[in-house]
């Protein structure tokens, strides 16, 4: 596969950039009506929280008289980490345009700066909240990491290969065959994983402010304004983050891998579908679930890193995933 | 035709792994029997699979009994027994959910590690099958050996068949449907008499956990 050319490689990092900044607070917007229709709720409009960000962009920021120089600094060093991971990911066409500076592991490690961003934050203004939401949150992410890395690891045994791109080409080259025993059960821990890191569920609610369960609400509880907006931004591009790479690896099908106007538009409009009904799934999932017990979390992340070995044995004994 | 008929055989076989993966470290006793009811109407649809690829047209009716019987049947007389003597929801379970988690993925390494040579002499050409169906086996065998209760027990036992039926499948395009009928029946016998022994040990001690069976030495 032979990349484009610089110029071409800049105008799809732009409109990657901007599809995925514009589509993440309609896929937010998604989540909410989905978990409110499945509850016969009627639920927020599919575009209210673009008018949040709106509402919120527009206000002053104001901080606590106790917090340091950092405080104003975190959510947009947060949100650019987050944003700076999307050219690493194929989206709707491979090789991914900042493929070659980078394989999945800078996406994790982006994540994980972004992560550390927000808790430094939380805990800066000194808020009891502040510190318990930063030191939850970074529990809850010190067993997902290791989990992801081995995702990963199971993701890319059978090409070889830690690179989205390299990973989504294989598998494309592969046909239905790609949808091996290994694949599922890697994809399935990365489905535990994708609740754990956007802070889903069973393992975070997003729409609590009770001070015994709130998790990223307790973190970003001193914030208002400009600085609250991407924060919020930032959660839902998370969210299509993992989605995406979720959806790119386990149906790699429509990404398209030579330029053309008819392979684009499919690409992109292939993305969409499955990222809202990504959406659609975890609003369900919401719906079915009741938040677990902090360190109940640990049973879902033992869970996730025993899927993810399983499919690595599968991979490397019976060759089950090649 | 038959590399798609191949795959859909493989994906299913990972329906039945990751369902009996699963319900090893779910708490709920209710949806660990639909998970059970999922993992045999899998079983069902690769036994179609298999009857449709290597044109054996007796395992149709294999595969129709078992989703009937295991899929539907047994599923209804389990949460039937569960509702009827009020055997609390939650499992109760000796070994932790990240203890069991892991048991899982130790059934699975032995099972790859002991089976996996095998795996060209499987009749079935699907890699995977054989390994999937030994773990499967492990797993219940797992499942009834770590709960107290009864119920539990039963169900392990026959997630335990399930992985049996994989391997019959993958090894010999299934048992001969004579064998798989008489399991098939043994099932159902199984799950009566569990059922009357679970009235049975509930009248007695007011309790459905096995270790109160121990008064009974001598």
């Amino acid at each position: 596969m032979t990349a484009p050319a610089p110029w071409v490689q800049f105008l799809l990092l732009v409109f990657e950039l901007a599809l995925v900044l514009g589509i993440s607070p309609m896929l937010v917007g998604i989540m909410r009506r989905v978990k409110a229709r499945s509850q016969r709720r009627l639920g927020p409009p599919l575009l209210q929280p673009y008018r949040d960000l709106r509402k919120l962009f527009r206000k002053d920021r104001i901080y606590a008289e106790s917090a340091s120089t950092l405080t104003p600094y975190a959510p947009w060093v947060s949100f650019v980490a987050l944003v700076s991971a999307v050219p690493f990911l194929p989206w709707f066409f491979v090789p991914a345009p900042l493929g070659f500076a980078g394989d999945l592991i800078v996406v994790v490690g982006l994540l994980a700066l972004s992560r550390f961003m927000t808790a430094l934050a939380a805990l800066d203004a000194g808020s009891t909240f502040g510190g318990m939401g930063s030191t939850r949150d970074m529990w809850i992410g010190a067993l997902a990491e290791p989990t992801f890395l081995l995702v990963i690891f199971a993701w890319g045994a059978p090409s070889g290969s830690t690179q989205a791109s390299v990973i989504v080409e294989h598998g494309l080259s592969l046909g239905l065959a790609h949808l091996s025993p290994a694949l599922l059960l890697a994809s399935t821990a990365f489905g535990v994983l994708l609740l754990a890191e956007t802070g889903r569920l069973p393992v975070d609610n997003p729409a609590t402010h009770l001070e015994l369960t709130m998790v990223h609400e307790a973190m970003v509880l001193e914030y208002t304004g400009q600085d609250l907006a991407v924060i919020e931004w930032g959660k839902g591009i998370k969210f299509v983050l993992l989605a995406g790479l979720l959806t790119a690896v386990l149906l790699p099908w429509g990404i398209a891998t030579a330029l053309g106007a008819g392979a684009l538009a499919l690409g992109v409009g292939l993305l969409l579908v499955k990222l809202s009904s990504t959406a659609w799934l975890v609003g369900h999932l919401e719906t079915r679930v009741a938040k677990w017990r902090l360190f109940r979390v640990a049973d879902l992340s033992t869970l996730a890193v025993a899927l993810a070995l399983g499919s690595i044995a599968l991979t490397y004994l019976v060759g089950v995933g090649s | 035709m038959t590399s798609d008929g191949l795959l859909l055989l493989e994906i299913a076989a990972s329906v039945v792994l990751v369902t009996a993966w699963i319900a090893l470290v779910h708490r709920r006793l209710d949806a660990q029997v639909r998970l059970y009811a999922i993992q045999s109407l899998a079983l069902a649809v690769i036994s179609g699979l298999v009857a449709y690829l290597y044109s054996a047209p007796l395992l149709y009716l294999t595969g129709a009994l078992f989703a009937a019987l295991n899929g539907a049947l047994l599923p209804w007389i389990l949460l039937t027994v569960r509702r009827e003597l009020r055997i609390p929801p939650e499992a109760n379970m000796l070994v932790s959910v990240r203890g069991s988690a892991l048991a899982g993925l130790g059934c699975l390494l032995l099972a790859v590690a002991v089976v996996g040579p095998l795996t060209p002499l499987a009749a079935v050409p699907a890699a995977g099958l054989l390994p999937i169906s030994v773990t499967v086996v492990l797993v219940g065998l797992f499942v009834t050996v770590s709960r107290r209760k009864a119920f539990s027990q039963v169900l392990g036992i026959l997630v335990m068949e399930n992985g049996v039926f994989l391997a019959g499948l993958a090894l010999t395009y299934g048992l001969g449907i004579l064998l798989e009928l008489g399991i098939a029946a043994n099932l159902l016998v199984l799950a009566i008499v569990s059922r009357l022994f679970l009235h049975r040990m509930k009248d007695s001690f007011d309790s459905l956990d096995a270790d109160v069976l121990r008064s009974l030495e001598g």
